[in-house]
């Protein structure tokens, strides 16, 4: 038996579990950040139209800043050759501060800490690149399946994430040309 | 999470012992091969050699499947069998009593298709027949083919190929 597509979605009541696994998943590179900001928890995924969000309470870094919630708006799209998800940051708010000059601050430190994480990469445009086996593993799919094709289709509404995945196309030979 | 979508293609070689396995044990199937977008069975009922030719008609609420038996030959190894089966063709070739109005039965032919769809359907839990469509209930197909995957949806494509069937399964 050979699945050739399969396509699953992850409701907004599965999104509370998958943001704990994410959790644990980053749990090490937490360690890794100055001490103030390894405090980071309560990661909540929301669903915002199309637009996934993400909340995480950061820690009261100094005095004059208090404990507060970074709330970041993602897109999520397969990447052409249908290898990766691509994660990319559209907003991000936090301590009211300027969007244009945080974003990409955060980009350049998630970036820093992810290019030691096979798997994971920042891409051209400065997206996030998740591996489709690294992104299967993460979402923990609930079932027996060995899924080795490529990712045809990411999309986000009310509904869930929506995933599509197809069968690999077979590598042309001089044979079967 | 929900499946919303599962494709797949199970090969003949797949089919093939399962099929076999939901056979009495007059039946054996000697052979499974697609001609075009047909499938032919071809096997041994009885010492009759049978060839069954099946083309597919998915309902459209995805409740169930339908096969056609699109042609049936059979041919025996003794011929003076096959002397009976002209004369006889009520037993061989299948017709049915329809009414008994006035006390008299009519006889209505029904082609071998037909006959074939209804000996088939009978006994066999989840398979109906209607003239020579073989109604197979999804949900039952789907008990008798255990996939990797629960998926509780509809048909939406059956289809043989040279391979084996090729089915998508919707979520409903």
């Amino acid at each position: 038996m050979e699945i050739n597509k399969l396509a699953f979605r992850i409701t907004p009541d599965d999104l509370g579990a998958l943001g704990d696994i994410i959790m644990k998943k980053v749990a090490p590179a937490l360690q890794k950040l100055p001490a103030t900001l390894r405090e980071l928890r309560d990661l909540q995924l929301r669903i915002d139209g199309e637009t996934l969000e993400i909340g995480i309470t950061l820690p009261e870094v100094l005095p004059p800043i208090p404990e507060t919630e970074l709330r970041a708006g993602i897109a999520l799209a397969a990447s052409s050759d249908g290898d990766a998800l691509l994660v990319e940051l559209l907003s991000i708010s936090a301590w009211d501060m300027e969007t244009e000059v945080f974003n990409p601050f955060i980009m350049d430190k998630i970036g820093g800490a992810v290019q030691k994480y096979p798997g994971i990469g920042i891409d051209d445009l400065g997206r996030l690149r998740i591996d489709l086996d690294e992104t299967l593993e993460m979402l923990s799919l609930p079932c027996e399946l060995s899924v080795t094709g490529r990712l045809l289709n990411v999309s986000v509404d009310e509904e869930g994430i929506g995933f599509e995945i197809g069968k690999k196309p077979r590598k042309k030979t001089a044979a079967n040309c | 999470m929900d499946i919303t979508q599962l494709n797949l293609s199970i090969s003949w070689d797949e089919i093939f012992p399962l099929l076999q396995k939901h056979l009495p044990d007059s039946v054996t199937i000697n052979d499974i091969h697609c001609s075009g977008t047909a499938l032919c069975i071809v096997g041994v009922a009885k010492k009759w050699d049978f060839t069954l030719k099946i083309g597919t008609a998915t309902e459209a609420n995805g409740n169930r499947i339908g096969l056609v038996i699109k042609n049936v030959s059979l041919s025996h190894p003794d011929d003076s069998i096959l002397n009976v089966c002209v004369w006889n063709p009520i037993k061989y070739l299948g017709a049915e009593i329809v009414s008994k109005a006035n006390g008299l039965g009519s006889l209505k032919w029904q082609s071998k298709e037909e006959f074939v769809a209804k000996k088939i359907a009978s006994g066999n839990k989840g398979i109906s027949a209607k003239g020579n469509i073989l109604y197979l209930n999804s949900t039952t197909l789907l008990k008798k083919f255990p996939l990797p995957v629960h998926v509780t949806g509809a048909f939406t494509s059956f289809a043989f190929t040279e391979n084996g069937i090729e089915l998508t399964i919707n979520e409903r």
